[in-house]
């Protein structure tokens, strides 16, 4: 098992490593462009920092916004290439044949789909306290009124591993490009039928009632007024995502092979 | 040099390089920004190195002594192991359990209506299940003094003192590490009698009972991260998450015990943890027999 995760990390340590840099990056990208407009002249290097971290009115800046949520989606992006390396018949079929079989070969995958996610993490937590120094060192920010979203960084993680859960399978069974294709025709075909279904189904209560109470809920959500409730469905997530992931695995397992007959060479 | 002299130099070699590195640096935050700037402030960049410090210790140790990355523990050993786990995200929850029963029943009465009052059941069992899902995540913060303390100085030391010695000398060891935050406040705060001497002293024993679950953990699974998990959900509030089970005492929340108060809420732990040195010296004991009788050992 060793040997294929240390495989992985070899063939896919330039992806690992920009899973690392993509928040400081990011960040450093966004502070040079401040830098270059400040030294051309066209505004106060504090001024546009104020201007790129300032949250109008908005839970997250937009220097938090692509610090901290970019680096999900070039994790996101960077995941997903690390199925493709391996797409050949040969490596299928040399992969069932060794001892630890199909199953290894999709552990290995698996856990480094997490592996970039908890990096991701763990880079995009180290920028938030960047973040949180420049805030205090350019803007004077009091050390009280300094907000880190350290457990919100978790729950993206968590939304991430959610649709790998979802795309994995599709990969590893018609491959990266018709996976993408056959798992977008269907949900797509999925979305549409829900909402025949909305239109023309049957739907609890009189007078489509069931929107009146969603619509209730969800001001009762954004008011806090739903917290207990709130927290039931984020645990419940949480933990779907978790058995879910798990559930993945088995399914691409059994998939592994009808894959591999599926590849040009 | 003999094998235990030049054990016994990597051993102090670490040490010497695991407090430096840590509290040199907290010594001078502390003076310069404040400790409740750099610890949990717009500093706390700063303060990142001193939890790695243990780590780095580790990696310059073997780096210097020529050691190599043998018997690092840094492998995930997942198959066959996801009971232990499992076990060391639980093991901060019922721990915390154990304290509030301890709490209520030396300290308060129990007041069933007073707990069923304070928080639904769906909202503890929410509350429980997601600090359980994402405490885990925060490995990456505590793996920086378990790769030094339990992958490393465990390891040299369990040879030289045996495996109770190193539950206590190793325990004391981190204790006295984590001084410079303990005599700022920390853990038990500034204003309690015999400041700061007691509060170093109660995080010793503290750590004792703590490093022998870690150190159950780590040997079980032959690896560094069910330790870091167990040690990230004990820092993500998992043990605190039992207030509700607190009765008889008033606020649960503005309730704060006094240090002989919390060392008596944790004895039920730390009779826990005596029991897992037991299973420790018996499994080494164990592992020695089989082997002196070249009989593989168990798995």
């Amino acid at each position: 098992m060793t040997g294929l995760v240390y495989k992985e990390l070899r063939q896919n340590r330039i992806n690992l490593w920009a899973a690392a840099l993509a928040a400081p990056g990011f960040l450093l990208l966004m502070l040079a462009f401040s830098a270059v407009q400040s030294i051309a002249g066209n505004a106060n290097f504090a001024d546009l920092y104020a201007e790129l971290a300032g949250k109008n009115d908005l839970p997250f800046s937009m220097l938090q916004f692509y610090t901290v949520f970019g680096p999900f989606f070039v994790g996101g992006l960077v995941s997903l290439t690390i199925f493709t390396q391996d797409e050949t018949k040969k490596w299928g079929y040399f992969t069932a044949s060794h001892p630890k079989g199909i199953r290894g070969a999709v552990y290995a995958k698996y856990l480094i789909v997490f592996l970039v996610s908890v990096i991701v993490l763990f880079s995009v937590n180290i920028t938030d306290m960047i973040l949180l120094l420049l805030e205090h060192l350019i803007l004077g920010t009091a050390r009280e009124d300094l907000v880190s979203y350290t457990d919100v960084y978790a729950i993206v993680l968590f939304i991430q591993l959610f649709l790998r859960m979802f795309d994995i399978p599709f990969i590893i069974r018609f491959g990266r490009k018709r996976g993408e294709k056959v798992k977008v025709a269907i949900f797509g075909f999925g979305f549409i039928a829900f909402l025949v279904y909305l239109l023309f189904g049957p739907l609890p209560g009189k007078d489509a009632e069931i929107f009146v109470s969603v619509y209730d809920w969800y001001q009762n959500f954004i008011s806090g007024k739903a917290q207990e409730v709130s927290y039931c469905i984020l645990a419940g997530f949480l933990w779907l995502t978790i058995i879910g992931y798990n559930i993945s695995y088995r399914i691409s397992c059994k998939l592994y092979m009808k894959g591999v007959e599926q590849y040009d060479k | 040099m003999t094998n235990k002299k030049l054990e016994m130099k990597r051993l102090l070699l670490f040490l010497f390089f695991a407090f430096a590195i840590a509290w040199i640096p907290a010594i001078i935050l502390n003076k310069t920004i404040g400790y409740e700037n750099w610890f949990a402030g717009p500093f706390a960049v700063f303060g990142l190195p001193l939890v790695y410090a243990p780590a780095l210790a580790n990696l310059l140790t073997r780096k210097i002594t020529k050691e190599g990355m043998q018997n690092s523990l840094f492998h995930l050993r997942f198959k066959g192991h996801f009971k232990y786990y499992a076990l060391a995200a639980l093991i901060p929850l019922v721990q915390g359990i154990l304290m509030a029963v301890t709490m209520t029943t030396v300290y308060g009465h129990w007041d069933f209506s007073e707990i069923a009052g304070r928080q639904s059941a769906a909202h503890i069992i929410s509350t429980g299940l997601i600090v359980l899902a994402i405490g885990p995540l925060f490995a990456w913060n505590t793996f920086g003094e378990e790769f030094g303390w339990r992958a490393y100085m465990n390891q040299k030391m369990e040879p030289l003192l045996g495996t109770t010695g190193t539950v206590i000398v190793g325990g004391i060891i981190w204790g006295v590490w984590h001084a410079p935050l303990t005599i700022e406040g920390h853990n038990f705060g500034t204003d309690y009698p015999g400041y700061p001497y007691l509060g170093i002293i109660c995080m010793c024993i503290f750590c004792i009972a703590e490093g022998a679950f870690l150190m159950w953990l780590t040997k079980k699974t032959g690896s560094v991260f069910p330790a870091a998990i167990m040690h990230a959900c004990n820092n993500t509030g998992v043990t605190y998450l039992n207030t509700w089970l607190i009765s008889g005492v008033g606020d649960p929340e503005a309730f704060e015990p006094t240090i002989p108060q919390q060392l008596v809420c944790m004895i039920p732990f730390a009779v826990c943890a005596a029991v897992c040195t037991v299973f420790m010296i018996r499994e080494r004991k164990k592992t020695a027999t089989a082997s002196a009788a070249h009989v593989p050992a168990e798995s």
